[in-house]
């Protein structure tokens, strides 16, 4: 077998086994990409996957969650996850008029066509952006200053996150400091303790009398499953045919131009170009449809060049999404790593050629397309029912405390358990209070790993 | 369980699930503390246990800790299947009727923009769409006693 013929079997395996493990997690609302993917990839870097099936893992797993995420967002009228958020209201709106299984179709009919749409387009762009790579790279650690505080001001916190950067960023380098005096470098500890930070600053405020009243509810949340019809033969719906020329039109144009905007927040974008679209479309019910359709095609397409326009280009995680739920690509040591001393990369920016990302990113499109799209298209509603009878908010709980713990004591024993819980209480508490959201954080941990080194060696003039 | 004297006598209300949310979604107290610890001890315990099984096999060090942490992420979904065995959902799962009065709230919500258009002017796919969705009739009657607001109230 030639070694072409190897690596694409792999990325066939590697990005079915992503499709298929993230279309059931999509199905789960409230699971958020960045805890879920992020963990996942970077278990599958760890354990020696070659680079073209990380890839295809990577982006088949994100398309696919992205799509079934719909499902909540649509039937149960729960945010799948807070790239959903800002479609909630027209999903609503069409929930409450009897027809959720159009929003749902809508929403992943844009997807879909937006996915296969923008993989091409990143790749373009960063073969544009390219050139410019190895002086981005050099400046790299003030670019991660500037990013790190333009995401925190753009966050819900506007000021107070640009403020709280900077004790933020101080636990991060401190905590460094103490490990490092064990003889212990952490990096992925660092990660989990952010992506998980929710979680950890939940599970500390139900322990204390004070902050529990807060958490306490009377009874189980309510939820109404809307009913469902098949309006198609056969099994697989054609997308073109559920969109109408204009909506197909709507999402081919705001996919363009979200691809090209990758250091924006997605959530931004798409609530941008959905207004931009609802206000061009004079009808109520098509307002509706149009809008859905287009924005759930801009957070693919955003999500999608976000991770693959810095991964391409620069190698280095410069936008929200390649900090977060992408960051294993970049940065997974001791397999991927960058170094911050001599600025030196070796990850899939190094490993693969912009040629191959276009080819396993569409493989990827494809593979995703051909199981989470049918399968979102055909069992939306019973996959929703059995999810919420069957799957016990505890059940998830108790598979990423112990994925805490595992993915804790490999990297760092007793040590990295204490960092993870330090980093996850305090980035939860100031998620919940501040509003620093996760992409921030994990923008302040770049901070504190790339920029503190060279502005201290300024400041000391060493 | 053990009774003790310090224990509030009985209520109504004893032994009832304490929900609380937490992480986005309600959960009961003690399910919560249970699985916590189940999935703590059973993840930990396969990465472990694999750890040392596997450093007389493996050919190096680092490749037998890498395989157990495959170990232990089998170990955490295991758990969370357990869990899900042990305990139930804390949903209140409806499969309602579509209740008609929300129709016409959204109708009225949808209009409040003064923005809601005319179906008749719709391109022919997008009517016949609606039509089947039995929205056409319902939409079309909106509008019209939108304009008969509107010729009341120029």
């Amino acid at each position: 077998m030639t070694p072409l013929m190897y690596d694409i079997l792999v990325a066939v395996g590697m990005g079915l086994l992503g499709a298929v493990l993230f279309s059931a997690i999509g199905l789960i609302s409230g699971t958020d990409e960045t805890t879920t993917i992020a963990p996942v990839t970077l278990l599958v870097v760890l354990l020696g996957v070659p680079p073209a099936g990380v890839f295809t893992f990577w982006l088949a797993a994100a398309v696919s969650k992205h799509m079934t995420h719909a499902v909540p967002t649509a039937l149960l009228g729960i945010p799948g996850d807070t790239l959903a958020v800002p479609l909630m209201p027209q999903a609503t709106s069409l929930r409450n008029l009897g027809v959720p299984h159009i929003a749902l179709r809508k929403m992943i009919s844009g997807a879909i066509i937006a996915a296969f749409l923008s993989v091409p387009l990143a790749v373009l762009f960063a073969v544009l952006l390219a050139p410019f790579g190895p002086a981005i790279t050099s400046a790299a650690p003030w670019i991660f200053l500037a990013a790190a505080l333009g995401v925190a001001y753009f966050s819900p916190g506007r000021w107070a996150s640009v403020a709280a950067l900077i004790p933020f960023v101080l636990l991060i380098v401190g905590l460094q400091t103490v490990t490092k005096g064990y003889g212990v470098s952490l990096g992925v500890s660092y990660f989990l303790g952010i992506a998980i930070g929710p979680l950890v600053a939940d599970l500390f405020a139900i322990l204390s009398p004070l902050d529990r009243k807060r958490m306490m509810r009377n009874a189980p949340r309510s939820f109404v499953l809307a009913p469902d019809v098949k309006s198609w033969g056969g099994h697989f719906p054609n997308p073109f045919r559920v969109l109408d020329r204009s909506q197909t039109g709507w999402t081919l144009v705001t996919a363009t131009i979200s691809s090209a905007t990758f250091v924006f927040s997605p959530v931004a974008m798409t609530v941008m170009l959905g207004e931009v679209v609802g206000a061009r479309i004079k009808h109520a019910y098509h307002r509706l449809t149009s809008v859905l359709a287009a924005r759930n095609g801009v957070t693919e397409a955003t999500y999608v060049a976000e991770a693959l326009i810095p991964l391409i280009a620069f190698g280095l995680p410069l936008s929200p999404v390649a900090a977060g739920p992408a960051a294993p690509l970049f940065n997974a040591p001791p397999v991927f790593t960058i170094n911050n001393a001599t600025g030196e990369i070796h990850n899939l920016h190094t490993l693969m050629s912009p040629l191959e990302f276009l080819g396993y990113g569409l493989l990827a499109v494809l593979l995703a397309g051909l199981i989470a799209y049918p399968f979102a298209m055909n069992y939306a509603r019973s996959a929703a029912a059995f999810v919420s009878r069957n799957l016990s908010h505890e059940a998830i709980i108790a598979t990423f405390v112990g994925l805490v713990l595992v993915i804790g004591t490999w990297e760092g024993g007793a040590l990295a358990l204490m960092v993870i819980v330090t980093v996850g209480l305090v980035g939860g508490t100031l998620y919940r209070t501040l509003g620093l959201n996760t992409g921030v954080q994990f923008m302040g941990y770049y901070a504190a790993v790339l920029s503190v080194p060279t502005i201290a060696k300024l400041v000391t003039g060493g | 369980m053990e009774h003790r004297l310090s224990d509030p006598p009985a209520a109504p209300g004893i032994g009832a699930k304490q929900y609380a949310e937490v992480w986005g979604d309600t959960v009961d107290l003690k399910d919560l503390g249970k699985a916590v610890v189940i999935g703590g001890v059973i993840a930990l315990a396969c990465y472990l246990i694999a750890g040392r099984i596997l450093l007389g096999y493996a050919p190096t060090a680092q490749i037998a800790r890498t395989y157990a942490m495959l170990f232990g992420l089998l170990g955490c979904v295991g758990a969370g299947a357990l869990c899900a065995r042990l305990f139930a959902p804390k949903r209140d799962l409806s499969e309602a009727e579509l209740d008609d009065s929300w129709r016409d709230e959204t109708l009225a919500a949808l209009a409040e923009g003064g923005r809601f258009g005319r179906t008749e002017d719709l391109p022919p796919a997008v009517q016949a769409e609606m039509k089947e969705l039995g929205l056409y009739d319902t939409f079309v009657r909106y509008e019209a006693v939108l304009r008969q607001a509107e010729a009341k109230n120029p």
